[in-house]
């Protein structure tokens, strides 16, 4: 049976609501901290940010099985929140499929960045811990994209 | 910024690990139920008796597939099944196959086994003896649905056992015969959700009539007293594409089994509600068939024998 849980994780980052929507909204920005992985192939990438819009992309490590979201916003609230259904196929085989939730909270001199999702693993070879490691590590990259794109570091 | 140990790794492996290959596509595209007929008391008992010509109708419209639903718990005795309605399912089957369509036979309100799974279990897998043993050798385009809407005590896990133990029996003698299951809920879409990957020829059903409230507005039998409302802005319209996006989502072979409006909805609505479900599900490669064709969510009015126009162009245009 397909296994599903729940994971949500929290970040405090230091920009404001907006900017980190311009982020997660822009396709060359979102590209950037989402997609084009450290040795990763990137084969192809959309955006359409609207609600009913998709985001699809395919991209591959060192040549082998090839990895493909697809993403169907179905509520996007500029500065606040954007829900979406994603599914991550290797070589055509679904893997995991999440109902995901992000949201931005305005907080001291920046805001709190939360994801929270509804996982199904359909393959027993993907599980939250792997899933868990891979959101944080992009939230890492979306903070760094932020930082840079506000021109707080180098 | 490096990768967290391990990441890679994982991601390497898992595709490695991975067989490669697109789920199958299903055996229906555009299918018709057969609704309140043979799943009836007595055929007739709920304002519909099928009519030979209504196939030919169903086949010149463009459909490719009938499911009839059919009550057969109700006419098996003493291990068998009454031999005049059996006869019945064999004329149906035959008027749909001689107009070119594929028929899903569906067994339906099976009541009981919702009620009592561990009770009725063995019955059930008889019966499905049965109707595997009359209809061996028949053209795999005869579809089997084990049972539909599972719910109340028929739960997803129960369902999914029951299946599949009638699916080892039938096996041997329909090899490649797609044969239907589902999950519990009433068969909907979380239900399907939940199961495990389908086996061979095996094609995973869902019913869809979000929002309830809109799809039963005004039918007297769900005694909800349900007003009349409209349907068909933005929100509501998304909804259906993201239910579709996730019915698809898996991967597998997938029917939309049922969907359809109580025939005293606005028409326009009706339409708009039929054509987007319709679209939404073609757009994720969702084979489906319409409830139902000419009783309480009639497309087809049988007195005139005439489409209802807005139905049926939601449907085939």
């Amino acid at each position: 049976m397909p296994k599903t849980q729940t994971l949500q994780i929290d970040r405090f980052i230091r920009a404001c609501p907006s900017d980190v929507f311009r982020v997660l909204a822009d396709p060359d920005l979102r590209k950037s901290w989402l997609y084009d992985l450290p040795g990763a192939e990137t084969l192809s990438f959309s955006l359409d940010f609207r609600e009913g819009g998709y985001e699809r992309s395919a991209f591959r490590f060192d040549g082998g099985a090839v990895f493909e979201t697809e993403v169907l916003h179905h509520r996007i609230e500029p500065d606040e929140s954007v829900s979406c259904t994603r599914i991550l196929r290797i070589d055509g085989q679904t893997v995991s499929t999440s109902e995901r939730e992000m949201t931005l909270r305005p907080l001291n001199d920046g805001c709190l960045f939360r994801c929270a999702e509804r996982m199904t693993f359909h393959d027993d070879r993907d599980d939250l811990t792997r899933h868990r490691d891979m959101v944080t590590y992009l939230v890492d990259r979306l903070d760094a994209v932020i930082a840079r794109s506000l021109n707080r570091v180098a | 910024m490096a990768a967290p140990a391990g990441l890679r790794g994982w991601v390497l492996a898992l595709g490695a690990a991975l067989a490669c290959g697109a789920a199958l596509a299903g055996p229906v595209e555009r299918c018709m139920n057969l609704s309140n007929a043979l799943e009836a008391p007595h055929e007739g008992d709920w304002g519909y008796v099928i009519e030979r010509d209504h196939l030919g109708e169903i086949a010149a419209a463009g459909f490719d597939t009938v499911r009839l639903p059919a009550r057969v718990d109700a006419h098996f005795r003493d291990g068998r099944i009454d031999p005049a309605f059996l006869a019945r399912l064999d004329q149906v089957i035959g008027w749909a196959e001689a107009a070119g369509l594929q028929v899903i036979l569906d067994l339906h309100h099976y009541e009981a086994l919702m009620a009592d799974p561990a009770a009725e279990a063995d019955r059930f897998v008889a019966i499905w003896d049965a109707l595997g043993a009359h209809y061996a050798g028949h053209p795999d385009t005869l579809i089997f649905e084990l049972v539909n809407e599972p719910t109340d005590a028929l739960t997803t896990d129960r369902a999914a056992d029951l299946q599949a133990r009638v699916i080892a029996r039938l096996r041997p003698a329909h090899p490649d015969r797609w044969i239907i299951t589902s999950g519990g809920g009433w068969g909907g879409l979380d239900g399907m959700l939940d199961m495990a990957p389908p086996g061979h020829r095996e094609l995973r059903s869902f019913h869809y009539y979000d929002p309830w409230d809109f799809t039963h507005q005004l039918a007297p039998w769900t005694g909800q007293d349900l007003p009349a409302r409209g349907w068909g802005g933005a929100e509501d319209r998304a909804r259906v594409k993201v239910d579709m996006f996730r019915a698809a989502a898996p991967g597998w072979p997938v029917l939309l089994g049922e969907f359809g409006t109580y025939r005293d909805t606005d028409p326009a609505a009706r339409a708009a509600w039929t054509g987007t479900v319709r679209r939404a599900a073609e757009a994720q490669g969702i084979g489906w068939c319409y409830w139902g064709f000419a009783a309480d969510f009639r497309a087809f009015d049988a007195g005139t024998g005439t489409w209802l126009p807005g139905i049926r162009a939601a449907l085939l245009d």
